[in-house]
């Protein structure tokens, strides 16, 4: 090292941009292998994925309202995908997104309807916050018992995500429920001034996509230059040093479980008060899981997640255009296809980023 | 008889052994010796299955034995004892005995009667049915041996097996080495310790760098001239004079109220004491020693000391002030350096880089950081400055520290604790694992944070270390802290505390 | 309503009881296939994905034949089959267990999912497969089961080296056994239960395939299994406490109007889980966990 300090500066810039250029090709790889796994299923199942393809490609990208349809689901995605890539790189393994991403939207459900009357951005503002602080306090179940009793967090967020989704239709049907409805199956809607603006009109396109992509950019800062981020990545990559550097492991453990549920939960609010505007017992659509892929895909990096949650909301909405097509047998085209995409995604990632094996080196 | 001809091992474009060749008669002892690094494990892997060789071949009995596993090794009759005993010290003596042996049914009370009658008749006697995790360093390395006896193996391969034990149950280990001999065994001992190879084996070998430098008859040679084979006489040349002359000289520094004050300290992990009753004076300007077996309660003070685990009785006082009770954070802001133990758990995170490594207990406070966000500049002139200080080599500030090697790993750690001028530096075997140069090093860094006015308390199972670089000697054992009469060079002493004797 | 008093009547607890055994069964099949796994030191989240494909090949078989125990058998051997690719991945070429086990559940959901639609969309309810001496035909086979895997871990020297290699599978290797290979197996042994589990529960349980029917089971079984400190007996336990509790709320159903259906049945369905979790946070000691649990070799 003493002898290369004169080119240290390109050095910098080298392992840098190979390490992006690594995160690049395996990126293209995982998804150049779901590419081909899901063209694959849709011939096994007698379809002509030639034919499909462009479909799909319509059906995501076609018009200017698929394209804004597209965007709008990418935001939950987005926002679910950097909670869990924020919470996998401190060490934390919150598989809860969906459960906090549930809560959420309940709490935000919840508090919308009372917002009439408020100034328009006070009563988003509101409605986020409720989000916000229910994906926040439904994580943070998962982290006392963590702490508090040693329960490993893999398994109570998983188990957590069903309480919610329970949890969910209970106060839908019971507590929340609008009279008025004819299914009971959906809570009053929120109020207007607790609806997120519209940012392109043609699109159908609400204001939540900047609220995504500005938490994707911050985080990414937060991640690689703040002492926060720091900690994080000094846990999730050594948690005995990290504590012998007087790192508070326990209290840092807390902190990233609070805020990857309190983004989940923001996903939730911005769902409600972006797109559905009341809550329905059919809201849960597996985002939360789709998140998991999205964070691997992005190599956990919040700006990663940007165009790995584009990528996973395009299947979802391709696959929704190619049911539109005129045969009969498209419209039962299944649309369970996406998680083909997202196993096959997880499972490349995982391949391509093993450990390389400890033995072969010499003793020291 | 088994025999080695012409063995090399390459790794990628390092050469860990070259054209090694040897034979070991059956009723012979023959001694391994070489530095850190110099291919002794290297070569054992290869013998016992573990590595495959580059190049050469190797006989037992005159027929070709090219082992893949260690089972074929074992099948052949050839047995290891790991420095570090491949035991499982959740189960018993005798499931661990039977471990990997053939048949379906496990019957181990019949199975445990005949390991304790074979023990008894190798003079090796076991409590068979008791928890490993239960046992001393001593009888578990005695259950190791077993293991292989058991498998009837002809030749036995010991990797420094004396590191860890006391005085007393080194001697014991010979008694069965010489016992083994009578019987037929072939015995390789693996040591850097020269006194003991002379005293006990017939033949010697030396290894540096991969090659063979000596072989000859233990009789016909003397420690000092293995010794400078061993190191090579220009390394040899730079040794540094040994502490002991150094260190008295100076004045004593007990004159000052202490820097480090610990009393009656106490912890437990489920009942069982891992520290009882500590009492520890350390103060400005010395370096007091803390010699004993790996084990004994060693982690258990350090962590207590840095605030990693909390005790159950007791007080923890630097310089006055009462940290009993104070966080990690709390201590290391207070002036308390660390070098840990275990560099690559403990010390370093290998994943970051060289500069984040350097910036791993200081990046919170300005200037490495201002408001909550690091400066990143700072950070890397920082860490250039450690680097070259240090004279750690490596290949890039901004590689992972991985990629660096132990010894400048180890250095690297060592820099960055005493670049910040501790108060108080809780050492840990700062030389394990290190070279020579590297070792003289990082002790006369040592030397110099004791000089400029640390408190130093070292931690180390290496007898040799603290007898030079201490000024006062306490003995751990089963989580009592004694200090030893005598002088600090007083190893017979210091020997019978670390076995539990009084004296 | 009628009385609430009727819960306590003996033919009523009797229901439960058969009822809840029969609840039980999948659970804790996975559940000691799961201790098998563990116990070697591998730690086997796609056990959720295992059943729904042994569950999917159960009905696809049944169906194609008509005899439930070919079902059975074809759910086993599916089982099997996902987990070889499964022990392919994280013992063979040494993947992130935790990341490659949730992989496979989401490749197992979008498979069956597609499957299903394809060979079993409009399918009549499967031939059941009778009792046993009155109970769940799979009720005794269980008990047995747990006793020949305690036995197996305990008694044979293949257990010895499954022990070992969870705790300290550098002496496993060192003694001369293959880790690999007996954590292979391990793997193969948990899929297989696993995927008897799900068949169970699409022959005898739903009559039937349905997407997404596992519903978390899979995930029960293993926090059961660190519930019954990762001992066979204590993982059956577990599972029957668990069992019993679907049951009871199961035949509580009848007991509420229409319209308190509705809105209770959520809680009903939640109560399971809640009951896991809190069995979860009251029992769980870390002490007793395989020390090399996750930890690829």
């Amino acid at each position: 090292m003493s002898e290369s300090r004169g080119d240290t500066r390109t050095v910098m810039i080298d392992t840098l941009a190979r390490r992006a250029a690594r995160d690049l090709l395996f990126a293209a790889t995982a998804v150049g292998v779901a590419a081909v796994a899901m063209a694959f299923t849709v011939a096994v199942l007698g379809f002509d994925p030639l034919r499909l393809g462009p479909a799909f490609l319509d059906g995501a990208l076609g018009n200017a309202y698929r394209l804004g349809s597209t965007l709008a689901l990418a935001c939950p995605l987005c926002l679910l995908g950097v909670a869990c890539a924020l919470a996998f790189r401190g060490g934390v393994l919150n598989i809860g997104a969906e459960g906090q991403y549930l809560i959420g939207a309940l709490t935000a459900a919840a508090v919308g309807p009372r917002l009439a009357g408020l100034e328009p951005w006070v009563g988003v503002a509101v409605l986020l916050a409720a989000g916000v602080l229910g994906g926040a306090a439904w994580a943070l179940l998962a982290a006392l018992l963590k702490l508090g009793r040693g329960v490993p967090e893999v398994l109570s967020t998983i188990l957590l995500n069903f309480v919610a989704l329970r949890l969910l239709e209970f106060i839908v049907r019971g507590p929340l429920v609008d009279e008025q409805s004819i299914d009971r199956e959906s809570t009053a809607a929120i109020a207007s001034a607790a609806i997120l603006p519209q940012v392109w009109t043609a699109g159908g396109l609400h204001a939540g996509v900047l609220i995504a992509l500005g938490a994707a950019v911050l985080l990414q800062f937060v991640v690689s230059r703040s002492t926060f981020g720091f900690r994080l990545r000094a846990l999730g990559a050594n948690p005995i040093a990290s504590r012998y550097a007087g790192i508070s492991t326990a209290s840092l453990t807390a902190m990233l479980m609070g805020l990857s549920g309190g983004l989940a939960g923001l996903a939730g609010a911005v769902e409600i008060s972006g797109t559905h505007h009341y809550l329905t017992t059919s809201f849960a659509a597996g985002y939360g899981y789709t998140a998991i892929a999205v964070a691997l895909l992005a190599r956990l990096a919040p700006f990663g997640v940007v165009p790995a949650a584009l990528f996973f909301a395009a299947i979802e909405t391709g696959t929704r255009g190619m049911q539109k097509l005129p045969e009969q047998a498209m419209q039962s085209f299944p649309t369970v296809m996406k998680f083909v995409a997202q196993g096959v995604v997880v499972l490349v990632i995982v391949l391509l980023t093993r450990p390389r094996t400890p033995l072969g080196t010499p003793d020291d | 008889m088994i025999e080695l001809r012409g063995i090399s091992r390459t790794f990628g474009t390092l050469t860990a052994l070259s054209d090694v060749s040897l034979q070991i008669p059956r009723g012979a002892i023959l001694g391994l010796l070489g530095e850190n690094g110099a291919g002794k494990s290297t070569l054992m892997n290869i013998l016992y299955g573990l590595l495959r060789p580059s190049a050469g071949s190797m006989f037992i009995d005159a027929r070709p034995y090219n082992p893949r596993s260690p089972r074929d090794a074992l099948q052949r009759g050839v047995g290891m004892v790991h420095q570090h005993f491949m035991l499982v010290p959740t189960l018993t003596v005798a499931e661990n005995i039977l471990l990997g042996m053939r048949g379906v049914r496990l019957r181990l009370n019949r199975a445990s009667r005949e390991i304790a009658a074979f023990a008894d008749d190798v003079g090796l006697p076991v409590q068979v049915d008791a928890r490993v995790g239960d046992l001393s360093v001593g009888r578990q390395q005695r259950v190791e041996i077993l293991k292989a006896l058991f498998r009837r193996v002809n030749v036995l391969i010991l990797d420094e097996p004396t590191a860890s034990l006391t005085p007393a149950e080194t001697e014991q280990l010979f008694a069965s080495m010489r016992r083994l001999r009578a019987r037929g065994v072939a015995i390789v001992f693996i040591s850097h310790k020269l006194k003991e190879v002379v005293g006990n084996c017939d033949a010697v070998i030396v290894l540096r760098r991969g090659h063979i430098i000596h072989a000859g008859d233990a009789s016909g040679t003397t420690p000092e001239v293995l010794a400078a084979q061993m190191v090579g006489a220009p390394a040899f040349a730079t040794l540094p004079a040994p502490g002991p002359a150094a260190s008295t000289a100076r004045p004593p520094a007990t004159a000052s109220p202490p820097m480090l004050e610990v009393r009656r300290l106490s912890a437990h992990s489920r009942g069982i004491a891992d520290l009882l009753d500590i009492e520890l004076h350390v103060h400005r300007g010395e370096i007091v020693g803390v010699a004993g077996v790996d084990g004994n309660g060693q982690d258990a003070l350090i962590d207590a000391l840095l605030g990693i685990r909390s005790p159950t009785r007791g007080q923890v006082l630097m310089d006055g002030v009462d940290l009993t009770r104070a966080a990690p954070r709390e201590r290391l802001r207070r002036g308390i350096g660390h070098v840990p133990g275990d560099r690559r758990r403990q010390g370093l995170i290998l994943d970051f880089s060289v500069v984040e490594n350097t910036c791993l207990k200081t990046f919170v406070r300005r200037p490495m950081s201002h408001l909550g966000w690091l400066s990143r500049r700072t950070m890397r002139r920082h860490a250039a400055q450690l680097v070259a200080e240090a004279d750690v080599r490596g290949p890039a500030l901004d590689g992972p520290a991985a990629l660096l090697s132990g010894g400048n790993q180890q250095k690297l750690v060592v820099a960055r604790e005493l670049h910040a001028h501790p108060r108080l530096l809780l050492v840990c075997n700062p030389t394990r694992g290190v070279d020579v140069a590297a070792t003289a090093a990082i002790r006369a860094r040592l030397r110099a944070a004791r000089d400029a006015g640390a408190a130093v308390l070292l931690v180390s199972s290496d007898l040799d270390e603290i007898v030079e670089l201490a000024d006062r000697v306490m003995v751990m054992y089963r989580g009592t802290l004694r200090p030893s009469t005598g002088s600090a060079g007083d190893v017979a002493a210091i020997g019978r505390l670390m076995a539990g004797l009084d004296l | 309503m009628t009385d609430a008093l009727h819960i306590l009547t003996p033919p009523f607890a009797l229901a439960i009881g058969r009822q809840g055994i029969t609840e039980t069964v999948p659970i804790a099949l996975a559940a000691l296939g799961e201790v098998v796994v563990e116990r070697s030191g591998v730690i086997n989240i796609g056990i959720e994905g295992m059943m729904l494909c042994g569950a999917f090949a159960a009905a696809l078989a049944a169906h194609a034949t008509g005899s439930p125990w070919i079902g059975l058998s074809a759910a086993t051997a599916t089982g099997a089959l996902c987990a070889a690719l499964y022990a392919l991945l994280v013992v063979r070429l040494r993947c992130d267990q935790i990341v490659t086990g949730l992989g496979l559940n989401l490749l197992a959901i979008g498979v069956t999912g597609i499957a299903s639609q394809r060979l079993l969309a409009n399918q009549p309810p499967l031939a059941p497969a009778g009792t046993l001496a009155g109970l769940d035909p799979l009720a005794l086979p269980v008990l047995l089961l747990t006793l020949l895997v305690a036995w197996t871990l305990y008694r044979t020297m293949w257990g010895l080296g499954i022990r070992a290699c969870g705790d300290e599978p550098l002496a496993a290797a060192s003694a001369g056994l293959s880790v690999r290979g007996l954590r292979f197996s391990a793997v193969l042994i948990g899929g297989a239960l696993a995927g008897l589990g799900g068949g169970h529960l699409a022959i005898v349980i739903a009559g039937r395939f349905q997407e997404e029917m596992v519903a978390g089971r899979g995930f029960v079984a293993l926090a059961m299994v660190i519930f019954g400190r990762w001992s066979p007996s204590g993982a059956t336990l577990g599972t029957l406490f668990v069992g019993t509790l679907m049951a009871t709320q199961q035949n509580l159903q009848p007991l509420l109007r229409p319209d308190q259906i509705h809105t209770l049945y959520p809680l009903m369905l939640m109560a399971p889980y809640v009951l896991t979790l809190l069995v979860l946070s009251a029992g769980f000691r870390s002490a007793g966990a395989p020390a090399a649990l996750a930890r690829p070799w």
